[in-house]
């Protein structure tokens, strides 16, 4: 069966609310009557400590003394009397702060209104051959080198992957990196050194140079090294399901926002 | 989008050829944002962030181009983080405004009551509020208005969270704001756990609706890790607005600190976020007087909604420095310590995208976050976007970039705060550093070796001498060189009256440092018309071991490293020049940028 679209979902809730209301809704009261009944206090409490437990707000509203209940009640009846009088003069109208409060209510409800969809085999595949950028992995590398500040060095005698401290100057960063990313192996060596670890002809697991970085002159040995790469459909698992639903979200909701445009007549008169 | 996936089998690759030579450094050096708001934070979307989800705060994080909530610009950072905490408001989730706005209107009517009747008894009309506010069919009706409608915002965060998580490669904690600000004192305390979404979803976050006392906060905590066996961290922040209370000398309450304040508080607050977008909590110029750098990134925005309340900043129980000091000074008296605390920064950015960089800031609200409306939009009372600060980070030395990693850093108060950039920066302290450890490329294993690193107490002192401290900072490869390190001393003398002291200990370009005498700042080579700076002054990297000059004994001490870089142009040059006009005098238009490490103590045996 063919799902319903989010607009006919929004427009059948409303109707069924109108519905339901019509059906059970009391008369109107009197605009000049105000009843100030236990239910409304409780609310009022509620409204006031910010926070919606009722059985809280019956505590407090229990434990009030007589002239405490006495306040609430003429400051319950004070706001009422000036809430109807605003809305009678439809202060409410252009106000922006009510306005932004409205829009993001709906803006709220359209997305618990949708639904997640789960997609099948052939929705993933497409979104993976057409969102590749998405699925590839940065270029990484592990090695250890030895380092000095000044002058040419030539590979010291007994230089091991576990030594090289002791035949190193202070380097500002690190003497050994594992599974880094080639952006910030290129911030602490600079473009050139980096370029020449990341070539495929560079050999890996034994010493190599000298070379030189933005700080001096390195003896380096590889132990890894991973090109950038797409990663195969097979080992994204539920991360391909998850980017799918997401971007399916995004759409369909940016497809709920056309469809209600779509209802209006607009008129652009500002002239530009 | 490079960025995106990792694969197990590249992980374990990597970990092997790890463990065929050696482990990196004894602990690697993690960035990251322990303070970040997404559009589910009540008063970011009122300042246009209307878009930016949890999951595009991560992948922001991870390196993925995002658009701008407010310009739709593509934002980029130019060196993803290792970690971050997405932490919304508690007070005001957008399911919170859900409920604020529906559930009272629900019950003032029959309608309302038996629409929520219906609802528990899966009638039509649930059908419809199942969907609007994904409720929770299973709770008694009076639960539903507050759990069952903020448990989903609270879902998404956590799923969010746990997706992003890639343990090794990038860490995703869960975490919260509670944001109490009571008279316009804020008191705000992030919270996260190392714990997973399973976990943390067997609680709500608590919010300072519920209690706005930090006590309150802290029982809550003692209560649910107890219930749920589940770990947290608070993060006290922006202390220099909180109008004297965050390092007051009185409990809530207003009677004075005794020990059982200070463990709680200790328990559960090992770390400040002293450096954020709104201003640097370090110090303030009429504290210390003595410290020319103590004018930097300053924020006296009270945020009082009300009454214009003026400044205040100026006083005690504002600044971490202070702080520090009167901890020392109520241990004298208590017993025990309250403020014994490691720094970070963090960017409180409002905007979902954790940007600390002068030249790539999306501001502090995406309403802020463009040129055009830096200057003249209010945010806050009487504070616009060019007050806001581009900073900080938060720096991590932990053994493994993983959620655990990252919780025992915090609890051994191995970390640090900068103003953005990533600055790396060691102190260790001990009793027996010589100067060719500052020299030797096995600084960090000697620093291990011989002492403690910080956010440790001292050893036990022999029988003489002084500390002496093994210190090193290398610049960010993306931003100014280094300008000096100093170190900041405080203490407390026998009538438990505290003082402090500031030490240049190395400084660039050859000169030589001259201790408690202050050496003035290399020239600046920046150009305010266009926005540049050069790094032709100033250094790659520095490194010394000093010893105290003025120890004695018999008086406790912290001591913590503050590295700077030279001048570089402040965030809201960029956007003077971007509009061709004159940077407002109201803000130093070059700033030295910085790194200040969590201190270690010092206590007589």
């Amino acid at each position: 069966m063919r799902r319903l679209d989010p607009l006919v979902i929004l427009i059948l809730i409303g109707g069924l609310v109108f519905a339901v209301m019509s059906w059970l809704v009391p008369p109107e009261p009197d605009d000049r009557e105000i009843i100030v009944d236990r239910q409304a206090l409780i609310e009022f409490v509620q409204f006031r400590t910010r926070s919606f437990n009722v059985s809280k707000a019956e505590e407090i509203l229990d434990a009030m003394d007589p002239p405490a209940y006495a306040q609430l009640q003429a400051d319950y009846v004070d706001e009422e009397i000036l809430y109807r009088e605003a809305q009678s003069l439809q202060l409410d109208r252009s106000d922006y702060v009510i306005r932004l409060r409205m829009v993001q209510k709906l803006e709220f409800l359209n997305e618990s209104l949708l639904p997640q969809r789960t997609p099948n085999a052939e929705d993933l595949t497409q979104f993976y051959n057409d969102n590749q950028a998405a699925f590839t992995d940065t270029a990484r590398i592990s090695f250890v080198h030895m380092f000095r500040a000044q002058g040419e060095i030539a590979l010291p005698e007994g230089l091991t992957p576990q030594n090289t401290a002791t035949f190193s100057d202070l380097f500002p960063y690190q003497l050994s990196y594992a599974d880094r990313p080639r952006d910030l192996i290129e911030a602490h060596f600079g473009a050139d050194m980096t370029d020449k670890l990341f070539a495929a002809s560079t050999p890996l697991n034994q010493w190599i140079g000298p070379m030189r970085s933005l700080h001096g002159v390195h003896f380096v040995m590889i132990t890894a090294r991973h090109p950038q790469r797409l990663i195969p459909q097979a080992e994204l698992g539920d991360r391909l399901s998850e980017a799918w639903q997401t971007e399916d979200r995004k759409q369909r909701l940016a497809a709920l926002m056309v469809e209600l445009r779509a209802a209006y007549k607009i008129d652009f008169q500002d002239g530009r | 989008m490079k960025r995106y996936g990792v694969i197990a089998a590249l992980v374990a690759v990597g970990s092997i050829a790890f463990s065929a030579v050696r482990a990196e450094e004894s602990r690697v050096l993690l960035w990251g944002d322990t303070h970040l708001h997404t559009k589910y934070s009540g008063d970011a979307y009122a300042l246009r962030n209307r878009s930016i989800t949890p999951d595009d705060a991560y992948r922001f994080a991870k390196g993925e181009p995002v658009p701008h909530a407010y310009s739709k610009a593509r934002m980029q950072l130019k060196t993803p983080l290792d970690f971050l905490v997405v932490t919304d408001h508690a007070e005001y989730m957008g399911v919170m405004q859900m409920v604020e706005a529906n559930a009272p209107e629900l019950q003032k009517s029959e309608v309302g009551r038996i629409l929520l009747k219906n609802l528990a008894e899966g009638q039509s009309a649930k059908s419809f509020f199942m969907l609007a506010a994904s409720l929770n069919r299973d709770q008694p009706i009076k639960e539903l208005l507050t759990a069952e409608i903020r448990q989903p915002v609270w879902n998404l965060l956590t799923e969010a969270s746990d997706r992003h998580n890639e343990p090794g490669k990038f860490t995703a904690l869960i975490g919260w704001e509670w944001s109490s600000l009571p008279l316009g004192a804020n008191l705000h305390r992030i919270v996260f756990t190392p714990d997973d979404g399973k976990k943390a979803r067997n609680f709500l976050p608590f919010s300072s609706l519920s209690d706005n006392r930090p006590e309150g906060l802290w029982n809550w905590l003692d209560k649910t890790s107890a219930a749920h066996n589940v770990r947290f961290v608070a993060i006290p922040h922006n202390s220099n607005i909180s109008l004297g209370r965050m390092f007051s000398d009185v409990k809530s309450d207003g009677t004075p600190i005794d020990a059982a304040y200070a463990q709680q508080r200790m328990k559960w607050e090992p770390v400040v976020e002293m450096v954020q977008v709104k201003g640097t909590s370090e110090t303030h110029p009429e504290l210390s007087p003595d410290d020319p750098f103590a004018d930097f990134e300053l924020y006296e925005k009270v945020m009082n909604f009300d009454t214009k309340i003026v400044g205040n900043t100026g006083v005690r129980g504002n600044y971490v420095r202070d702080g520090l000091r009167r901890g020392l000074e109520i241990a004298a008296t208590a017993g025990e310590n309250p403020y014994q605390f490691g720094l970070i920064g963090s960017t409180d950015a409002h905007t979902g995208m954790s940007t600390a960089e002068e030249d790539n800031f999306a501001g502090k609200f995406p309403l802020d976050g463009v040129p055009t409306t830096k200057f003249n939009q209010e945010l806050t009372p009487n504070a616009f976007g060019v007050d806001m600060s581009a900073q900080g980070l938060a720096a991590v030395w932990a053994d493994k970039n993983t959620r655990e990693g990252i919780y025992e850093a915090f609890r051994r108060r191995e970390v640090y705060a900068t103003s953005g950039p990533r600055i790396q920066l060691r102190f260790f302290g001990g009793w027996s550093f010589a100067a060719d450890d500052a020299t030797s490329a096995e600084l960090a294993d000697r620093g291990y070796a011989k002492g403690v690193p910080m956010g440790s107490d001292l050893p036990p002192a022999p029988d003489k001498g002084a500390p002496s401290f093994l210190i090193h900072a290398a610049k960010d490869p993306n931003s100014g060189n280094l300008e000096r390190i100093q170190v900041v001393k405080g203490w407390v003398d026998a009538s438990g009256v505290s003082y402090e002291r500031i030490y240049d200990v190395v400084l660039s370009d050859k000169r030589r440092a001259q201790g408690a005498k202050i050496t003035p700042p290399v020239a600046s080579t920046v150009n305010v018309q266009h926005a540049t700076y050069s790094n032709s002054v100033g250094d790659v990297q520095l490194a010394t071991v000093w010893q105290d000059p003025d120890f004695n004994a018999s008086q406790k001490a912290f001591y913590y490293a503050r590295a700077l870089e030279i001048k570089t142009p402040r965030h809201s040059v960029y956007d003077a020049v971007a509009l061709q006009e004159p940077h407002p005098e109201t803000q130093h238009a070059e700033i030295q940028e910085r790194a200040f490490s969590s201190p270690i103590w010092y206590s007589p045996r």
